[in-house]
C-alpha cells in the first residue's frame, strides 16, 4: 500500500530565456516504511521533484500533474492544509545544514515551533520533547545543545538538529535532500546509521536525494535514477545495482570506484549533462550515450515497466558493457 | 559588552579632538572673519573686539582655550554675532526644536519605510510591491525644497489647514509639514532597503526549512525573517537619524521653524566662529554616539555578533 503517489509531476520555471522544463512527466509511488533513493546529477530534477510536492518551490517555479499523500492531493491544496501536513506528516532534511537552520534563533526555539504548532504541546513540555529528539538523534548533551544558537554547533550537530526537528512529530514520511553532502565522510556514515536506525524505529519511509550512489547501496530498497527531468530506470536497488538496464545508470555506477577492485580504471561518463534550457532532442542522454542510436535523435524513450517491478527509458535493450569491452 | 562599551567612548573623544581642530583649521583658513562687514570697522574698535574675544592670540593658543572651557567648564564660547549670547544658549535654544520635528520624522519613517517595505517584498511583484517601488523612487527623486513648496501649496494656500510656517511651541499644527517634508526621503531609503533584505531574506535556506514546517507565513515573517532583514536598515538608521535630530537647513529655513540647522547656516555665512564650532561638534558627537547604538542593536539582533 503506498502512502506517497506522484504521477505525470512536471516543474517548469519562469526565466528571462523562457520556460526551463526542471521535471518532465515524473512518476513513482512510495510505500510505508520503505526507503527510496532517487538518483541524479546535479540539476537532474531530483531535488525539484520534491520540492514540488511540499509547496516549496521557488517563486518562479510551478509545478503540474499529481503528488498524493495518503490519498489527499498536494499540489494546489490551499496553504493553510498544507501547513498542516508539511512539518508534521511529511517532514524534510536540507543539503545545507550551515545554512538551513535560522542563525538569529536558538535551537530550542527553532524545535518548540514545530512541537507547539503540530502536537499541541505547551512550551514546557515541547522543550522537554526536543531534548529527548536530540538523545534519540545521538546528540551528546542535548540539554545543553538546545540553548545554543546554530553557528555554535558543528555541522554534523546542526545536520542531527535538522533531522532531530524533521522527525519530532514522527512523521510518515521523512525526505532527505542530500543530507550528507556538505558533511565530512565519517560524519556522513554516523548519518546514514541513524537514517537507517530511526526509519526502522518510527517506521518512516525515507526518500533520499543523492548523487553518492554509495549512500544508495547502503540504505535504500528501491531506487530512481534521474536524467535531465526525466526518471529514465527504476528498480531495486541489489538488481539495479547488478544488473543495470539503462546506459546512463551503467556509465554512473561504472565512473564510481570499487573498493575491491582498487586497479580498475573509473570510466566518466563523456560530456556534461545537457542545459535546461537547451535539451538535446530525442533522448537527452544520446550525445553521451556509447549504445545511442538514430532512433534516440529523434524519439523520446519512454519508462516502460519490465519484470519484476523494474522500469527502464532506453530503446537499446541488448547487454551494457559489451561496447566498451569491444573497443 | 561593558568594556566594548568603554573602548567606543575612549575612542570617541580623540576622534571629538581631531573634529575640532579639523573644522577650526578650515574656519581660520577660510578669508574673512565674524566682524567683517562691507563698511570696514575703523582699526582700533576691531582689535578691541579682537581683544575681547581672544582673537588677537595665536591660533594655536585660541584652539586651546577652546578646548580646555569646553572641558573644564563645558563652555562653548560667546557667540560673536549675537551679543550676550552663549553658543549654549543659542544650541539650548535651537536644538530642542530641531530634536522635536526630528524625532517624530524619524518615527514616521521608520514605522511606514519598515512596513510598506515588509509589504512589498512579501507580496513580490504584485500591484502593492510596485506601488511601494514607485512611491519610494519618486519620494526618493523629489528633493525637499521641492516637497516643502508643494506642500505649502496644498495645505496652506489651496486647502488653509495649516500655518505656512513658524514654531509655536511645537504645536501640531506646526509640525505636520516639516516632518512630512522632512521624513519622505529617509522614508523611502528606508522602504527600500527594507524590501530588498526582506526579499533576500525571504529567498534563504532557512525560511525554507521554516515553510517545510508547515509554519504560517505570519510566523515566518514575524519570527524567523523579521530580525535579519532588518539588520541592514538599522546600520542605515544611525546616520540617518542624526541627520533627521540635527535638521535639515530646508526645513527649517522654509518653514522658519527656528531650528539648529537654519543656524549652523547662518553661523557660517556670520563666520560665527564659536557657534558653527559648538553645533559642529554636537554633530559629531551625535554621530558617534548613535553609531555605538547602532553596533549595541547589532550585538543584540544577531547572535554571532559579541563584543
Amino acid at each position: 500500500m503506498s502512502i506517497f503517489e506522484v504521477k505525470g509531476l512536471s516543474v517548469n520555471f519562469t526565466t528571462i530565456n523562457g520556460e526551463v522544463k526542471a521535471v518532465n512527466n515524473v512518476s513513482f509511488n512510495i510505500a510505508k516504511g520503505e526507503t527510496v533513493a532517487i538518483v541524479g546529477e546535479s540539476g537532474s530534477g531530483k531535488s525539484q521533484t520534491v520540492l514540488a510536492a511540499l509547496g516549496l518551490l521557488a517563486e518562479n517555479g510551478h509545478a503540474t500533474g499529481s503528488v498524493k499523500f495518503e490519498g489527499q492531493e498536494l499540489l494546489g491544496l490551499e496553504i493553510k492544509n498544507l501547513n498542516k501536513i508539511r512539518g508534521n506528516k511529511i517532514s524534510m532534511v536540507f543539503q545545507d545544514p550551515m545554512t538551513s537552520l535560522n542563525p538569529f534563533l536558538r535551537i530550542s526555539d527553532q524545535m518548540v515551533e514545530v512541537l507547539t504548532l503540530h502536537k499541541g504541546m505547551n512550551k514546557k513540555a515541547a522543550t522537554a520533547e526536543a531534548i529527548r529528539m536530540l538523545d534519540a538523534v545521538r546528540l551528546p548533551d542535548a540539554s545543553q545543545v538546545i540553548t545554543r544558537f546554530p553557528h555554535e554547533l558543528s555541522g554534523g550537530m546542526r545536520q542531527r538538529v535538522m533531522i532531530a526537528i524533521a522527525l519530532s512529530c514522527e512523521p510518515q514520511i521523512l525526505i532527505a535532500d542530500e543530507p550528507t553532502t556538505a558533511l565530512d565522510v565519517t560524519v556522513q556514515a554516523q548519518m546514514l546509521e541513524l537514517f537507517k536506525g530511526l526509519t526502522k524505529d518510527f517506521g518512516t519511509s525515507l526518500i533520499l536525494i543523492t548523487h553518492d550512489l554509495g549512500v544508495v547501496a547502503g540504505i535504500a530498497d528501491r531506487m530512481m535514477v534521474m536524467y535531465a527531468g526525466k526518471m529514465v530506470e527504476k528498480g531495486n536497488v541489489d538488481e539495479t545495482f547488478y544488473s543495470p538496464k539503462n546506459p546512463y545508470t551503467f556509465g554512473l555506477l561504472h565512473s564510481t570506484p570499487h573498493i575491491d577492485d582498487p586497479e580498475k580504471r573509473l570510466e566518466p561518463i563523456d560530456g556534461l549533462p545537457p542545459s535546461l534550457e537547451n535539451l538535446p532532442s530525442g533522448c537527452a542522454f544520446h550525445p553521451r550515450c556509447a549504445y545511442s542510436m538514430e532512433r534516440c535523435l529523434i524519439e523520446e524513450p519512454k519508462l516502460i515497466v519490465e519484470k519484476n517491478g523494474r522500469s527502464n527509458a532506453c530503446f537499446y535493450k541488448g547487454k551494457l558493457g559489451d561496447k566498451e569491452s569491444s573497443e | 559588552m561593558f568594556i566594548f562599551i568603554l573602548k567606543r567612548i575612549g575612542i570617541a573623544i580623540p576622534t571629538l579632538l581631531v573634529l575640532i581642530v579639523f573644522s577650526f583649521v578650515i574656519m581660520k583658513s577660510a578669508p574673512g572673519g565674524p566682524f567683517t562687514s562691507e563698511r570696514p570697522l575703523p582699526a582700533q574698535v576691531l582689535l578691541n573686539l579682537e581683544i575681547k574675544y581672544g582673537l588677537d592670540k595665536p591660533y594655536h593658543e585660541q584652539l586651546i582655550n577652546y578646548v580646555v572651557d569646553i572641558v573644564t567648564k563645558f563652555d562653548f564660547g560667546p557667540s560673536f554675532r549675537y551679543k550676550d549670547r552663549s553658543v549654549n544658549d543659542i544650541i539650548a535654544q535651537g536644538f530642542p526644536i530641531t530634536l522635536t520635528y526630528g524625532i517624530w520624522s524619524f518615527v514616521l519613517a521608520v514605522s511606514v519605510g519598515v512596513s510598506l517595505g515588509i509589504v512589498a517584498a512579501i507580496k513580490h511583484n504584485s500591484w502593492i510591491d510596485y506601488t511601494a517601488v514607485g512611491f519610494s523612487i519618486s519620494a526618493q527623486v523629489l528633493p525637499n525644497f521641492v516637497m516643502a513648496p508643494i506642500l505649502v501649496i496644498i495645505f496652506t494656500l489651496t486647502l488653509g489647514w495649516l500655518p505656512g510656517g513658524g514654531w509655536n511651541g511645537g504645536q501640531w499644527q506646526y509640525l505636520v509639514m516639516p516632518v512630512i517634508a522632512l521624513s519622505t526621503s529617509y522614508m523611502a531609503s528606508i522602504a527600500r532597503i527594507t524590501r530588498s533584505s526582506m526579499l533576500e531574506v525571504l529567498n534563504s535556506n532557512f525560511i525554507r526549512t521554516a515553510k517545510a514546517k508547515g509554519l504560517s507565513n505570519t510566523q515566518i515573517i514575524f519570527k524567523h525573517a523579521l530580525k535579519p532583514a532588518l539588520l541592514p536598515v538599522i546600520t542605515y538608521l544611525g546616520p540617518a537619524f542624526v541627520g533627521m535630530i540635527t535638521g535639515s537647513v530646508v526645513i527649517d529655513m522654509y518653514f522658519s521653524t527656528g531650528g539648529i540647522g537654519q543656524m549652523f547656516v547662518s553661523s557660517a555665512l556670520n563666520r560665527d566662529y564659536s557657534v558653527i564650532m559648538g553645533i559642529t561638534i554636537l554633530m559629531g558627537f551625535l554621530t558617534i554616539m548613535f553609531n555605538l547604538v547602532v553596533d549595541i542593536l547589532y550585538a543584540w539582533i544577531d547572535p554571532k555578533i559579541r563584543y
